[in-house]
């Protein structure tokens, strides 16, 4: 299977979380979601997301200079994301334990690697 | 062009992929907003990348052509067509402007011919699709692609407009004439209805009726690439004049700035002249309309005052354009006479 498809429902959820960590820019999330293991997200990935959640107004975003001199788009979360995120990872934890308990036979862990 | 001048911040990869993700764009008729949007961000990333020795494939990942379509991913079908009403706005401005002058010069009792106009819309209509959904995309898969060539490409078609409409104008027997007031009436609705949408659409989104884009872009740090780029761009042309002027034995590496402070005297006196010759042409043009025994004096008040305009803005923009080059230029010759080092050094250390 595609790892883009189990992507798409989300990554959105896990850039929320990065946001909501505090103000932060496109750079760094890329760098915060290659740390936590998801591999090849790159700002093409990453911007249609970034644009869907500002779209949504789950998140803000201003304009400053970056050290190097260019604009940069500077994200934080708003209210109304906060939210969001509450009830993804409500929804999340709900269907991930429901993944696992079909998956591997239990619907407390994921199996350990031997 | 500031994406010209962020693309040449870039090496190697990084500069590919910058270049891919803005011909991709033009070629996927994205708007000039969604375009600057996208792009200063995608620098601030890459630049950032190249910084710190970060690979380009962990931004951009393996396929140039994949990561192009994600960037531009929301870009619904909905919003590719928003170009049409962007291209008519854009050929309603040239109505308007053509068909106002014509107007007010009353050269056609009222009445135009709409057929060389129409000729050259419809070329232009033509060769755009052609560059967009042809050209484009083979520029895009030849990966030889220069984002310049499509800058290229678009004087083209403003040449292909002209031509056709002289064309036209002059091979085609056939008139198709129009009361000449309300096709200036009716574009300048057009206009009037495509401005308060867009200013709208500005609000609601960016809460400020300008382009928030294109105000980004009036940053100092853009402006100091440009003027960066500017003053290298003279100094190279120097530099090669020096070489050509010393190996003909006619100037010394001492009297070169000498010679270069002389030539911007001669350019100050030129770019007065231009403004001199500007307001001649003006005040010409308006005595040849007085000759004119038909010309009433409200008529000729309009036609002053609509040239005027016209004549105003074709000034400002070669007046800027001179204003610039011989600021750079002064400058430069000031640095070097402060640094009491010859042209020649100068300009060796500053591109060095």
């Amino acid at each position: 299977m595609d790892n883009s498809q189990l992507l798409k429902g989300i990554l959105e959820g896990c850039v929320l979380a990065i946001i909501a960590e505090g103000e932060t820019y496109g750079y760094e999330i890329i760098g915060a979601l290659e740390k936590a293991g998801f591999e090849d997200i790159g700002e093409g990935t990453l911007y249609p997301v970034l644009t869907r959640l500002d779209k949504n107004r789950l998140i803000r975003c201003r304009r400053a200079k970056s050290p190097l001199g260019p604009v940069r788009k500077y994200y934080s979360i708003t209210a109304e994301g906060k939210k969001a995120l509450d009830d993804f990872k409500d929804r999340y934890s709900r269907i991930s334990a429901s993944a696992i308990s079909v998956l591997f036979g239990t619907k407390k862990s994921l199996p350990v690697k031997k | 062009m500031e994406f010209e001048l962020m693309k040449e911040q870039l090496n190697g990869e990084y500069r590919k992929v910058f270049e891919a993700a803005w011909i991709y764009g033009i070629m996927k008729n994205v708007s000039n907003e969604m375009l600057i949007d996208r792009l200063t961000e995608l620098y601030d990333i890459l630049l950032t990348a190249q910084t710190e020795g970060r690979d380009v494939r962990r931004i951009a990942g393996s396929s140039t052509e994949r990561f192009c379509k994600d960037l531009y991913g929301d870009y619904t079908p909905f919003d590719r067509l928003k170009f049409i009403p962007r291209m008519i706005y854009t050929y309603a401005w040239c109505i308007f402007v053509i068909e106002l002058l014509t107007f007010t010069a009353d050269t056609g009792n009222g009445r135009t011919n709409i057929l060389p106009c129409l000729f050259g819309i419809g070329i232009g209509v033509v060769f755009e699709l052609v560059c967009r959904l042809v050209i484009a995309k083979v520029m895009f898969k030849s990966k030889k692609i220069s984002p310049a060539a499509w800058n290229n490409m678009a004087l083209l078609i403003f040449v292909a407009i002209l031509m056709g409409m002289l064309f036209s104008q002059h091979y085609i027997s056939a008139e198709l004439n129009v009361p000449t007031l309300p096709l200036i009436i009716g574009s300048g609705v057009y206009i009037a209805i495509f401005f308060t949408a867009r200013s709208i659409y500005r609000y609601k989104n960016f809460g400020t009726i300008r382009n928030v884009h294109k105000q980004m872009l009036k940053d100092n740090y853009y402006k100091e690439l440009s003027s960066t780029q500017l003053e290298t761009a003279v100094l190279k042309g120097w530099g090669k004049r020096y070489e050509k002027m010393s190996a003909k034995g006619k100037i010394t590496a001492e009297g070169f700035v000498e010679r270069l402070q002389k030539d911007e005297r001669i350019n100050d006196i030129a770019n007065r002249g231009f403004d001199i010759f500007v307001a001649v042409l003006y005040i010409f043009t308006i005595i040849e309309r007085m000759t004119d025994p038909e010309q009433g004096a409200f008529d000729l008040v309009c036609y002053a005052l609509v040239m005027g305009f016209f004549l105003f803005l074709t000034w400002r923009f070669f007046a800027d354009v001179f204003r610039k080059g011989s600021g750079v230029r002064k400058k430069l010759i000031q640095e070097c006479l402060q640094t009491g080092v010859t042209m020649p050094e100068y300009i060796n250390s500053r591109l060095q």
